[in-house]
């Protein structure tokens, strides 16, 4: 496992890097042809620059990088916690389940007008706005994971007469920490796409406010600059949650083989 | 020694044996309307050896869980040194038909699962764990997650596990019937050898006979669906039970005893 890791890593990056090489040169030369729709990358990277040295993308970063981390770390809390909590208990699974998988398919869009409506505009409902956009992933492969706990392990944690928190530590925590972290991996993905619906829709600010007053310009330059540097971030973001995923399940490490 | 000299065989209730007693006392098992075993008896003297056998689905794990108090008895009672077995008692071990072994832990934390809930000094469980990791042969893997050992490597875990607390009585619910045949033969004779040294309560269930009654002072022959006790039979084989017992004229009768009343038509799936 290890051998094919370090072989096939460096190959995979040299794709990616050539197939961005390529698209920068497609798109370099199609903005040439009609600058106005579509800027160049080299103006784009240039009103990047411009905004890095005015202090507006880094306070716009930090705006935007905080409202995602909050929410995405109460959707994580409150997933996992309590989906766990909804495994063990019956009671709470047949009261409060079937919410959870409706709550599941409504868009989050179509929400945040009512959130507006009933939190106002502070960070308080931007980040609710975060956090309904990710829970449910996580909420719900927690749930999974735990519900499909081994029966023989736990009949191993009942013959050792383990109480209930050390069956939590030794056997229900550990079987569903990979369930959610899968989960955490979907949550950070939606927790993205709700960081900039709550930036479009609830009060422009952040990374999304400034694209937001940039296309209200016809700032093409500005708009495809902050795009593709949205991009970059979601694919980093999407490699960490899959470290993330591994690191969290050493047991399974070569269990494909 | 002689094979005929019976003296130690004899020995079964002797001081020197330890463990708890057993008592199943007419013990019937219900799953809802299918009755899975009816009305059992068996008496397990302390450092006894009995091994349970019988066709597929006549209740021997159902039986072995009453036993560990995983299930209630539909009616009649389990004692294990005269308690009514309510939940699993004290010094009871278990091992199991897959392992049972915890994939998320090493080697080392599953052997000492059983002390850390116990709440034992970290340095006592770290010596008592090196100790069971030694004596089951596992010494270099403490640190190994069981996908990466073999299954008799697995079984073992398993079995230092179990003996971990020291137990008063082991039960065993065909704990090398996951095992190549060779791999199975050499963990059985190493699992007596450990016997001898601390003899202690064993329920044996297994499907091989030949296992039945190389471990068993006495072999219990269930029947039937709900399984009901067929027979009894007394294993008078000397101790220990090594290789040269399993060559004898005696062990191979008494195989033969057991095999013919295993296969008996009324000890089979009628009905
Ligand atoms: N949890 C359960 N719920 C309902 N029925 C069960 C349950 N466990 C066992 N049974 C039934 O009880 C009977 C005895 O099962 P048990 O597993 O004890 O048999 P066994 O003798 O161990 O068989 P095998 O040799 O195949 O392991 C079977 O008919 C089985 O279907
Ligand atoms: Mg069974």
């Amino acid at each position: 496992m290890k051998r094919s890791g370090s072989d096939s890593r460096p190959r995979a990056v040299a794709v990616a890097l050539a197939g961005l090489l390529l698209g920068l040169i497609a798109w370099q030369f199609a903005g040439q042809r009609d600058p106005v729709l579509l800027a160049t990358p080299v103006r784009s990277f240039e009103a990047l620059a411009a905004m890095v040295s005015d202090g507006t993308l880094p306070a716009a970063l930090l705006d935007t990088g905080l409202l995602f981390l909050v929410g995405l770390a109460a959707a994580i809390v409150g997933g996992v916690g309590y989906g766990l909590v909804l495994s063990r208990s019956k009671v709470l699974r047949g009261s409060t389940g079937w919410l959870v998988f409706a709550f599941q398919s409504v868009p989050i869009v179509a929400l945040a007008p009512l959130i507006l409506a009933a939190f106002g505009f502070g960070f308080g409902a931007k980040t609710l706005v975060v956090f309904l956009s990710a829970v449910f992933p996580i909420l719900i492969n927690t749930v999974e994971g735990a519900r499909h706990a081994p029966k023989t392990l736990l009949e191993v944690a009942r013959v050792h007469r383990s109480g209930e928190w050390p069956l939590w530590r030794d056997v229900l925590i550990p079987h569903t920490l990979p369930y959610a972290m899968s989960g955490i991996r979907q949550g950070i993905a939606m927790a993205f796409v709700g960081t900039f619906i709550a930036e479009f829709f609830l009060q422009a600010t952040g990374i999304g406010g400034l694209l937001l007053s940039a296309s209200a310009r016809f700032d093409s330059a500005t708009v495809l600059g902050l795009t593709v540097l949205v991009s970059v971030i979601a694919a980093l973001l999407m490699g960490l949650g899959r470290r993330l995923e591994k690191a969290f399940a050493p047991w399974r490490e070569g269990s494909t083989e | 020694m002689s094979l005929h000299d019976r003296r130690k065989a004899t020995t079964l209730t002797s001081p020197g044996r330890g463990g708890a007693a057993v008592a199943i006392d007419d013990v019937t098992m219900r799953f809802g309307d299918r009755v899975a075993a009816s009305g059992i008896r068996v008496d397990v003297a302390p450092g006894e050896i009995v091994s349970v056998v019988g066709p597929s689905g006549c209740g021997k794990t159902t039986l072995l869980r009453a036993v560990a108090g995983l299930l209630t008895p539909s009616e009649g009672s389990v004692k294990v040194d005269g308690e009514v077995v309510d939940g699993t008692p004290e010094g009871v071990g278990m091992v199991f038909q897959h392992f049972g072994l915890f994939p998320w832990k090493t080697v080392e934390a599953n052997v000492a699962y059983p002390l850390r809930l116990r709440g034992l000094p970290k340095e006592e469980i770290a010596a008592r764990t090196r100790e069971l990791i030694g004596m089951v042969g596992l010494s270099g893997f403490e640190k190994s997650y069981p996908h990466q050992l073999s299954g008799g490597m697995q079984q073992r875990t398993g079995l230092a596990r179990a003996l971990a607390v020291r137990p008063r009585v082991l039960l065993m619910d065909e704990p090398f019937g996951a095992l190549d045949a060779q791999t199975a033969e050499v963990l059985r004779f190493e699992l007596l050898r450990m016997w001898e040294e601390h003899p202690i309560t064993m329920l044996f269930v297994t499907h091989s006979i030949d296992e039945a009654v190389l471990f068993g002072d006495r072999v219990v022959v269930l029947k039937g669906r709900p399984g009901r006790v067929h027979e009894v039979i007394d294993v008078a084989l000397p101790h220990p039970r090594d290789r040269a017992v399993a060559r004898s004229e005696e062990f191979a009768a008494l195989r033969e005893r057991v095999w013919s009343l295993v296969m008996s038509p009324d000890a089979g799936q009628a009905g």
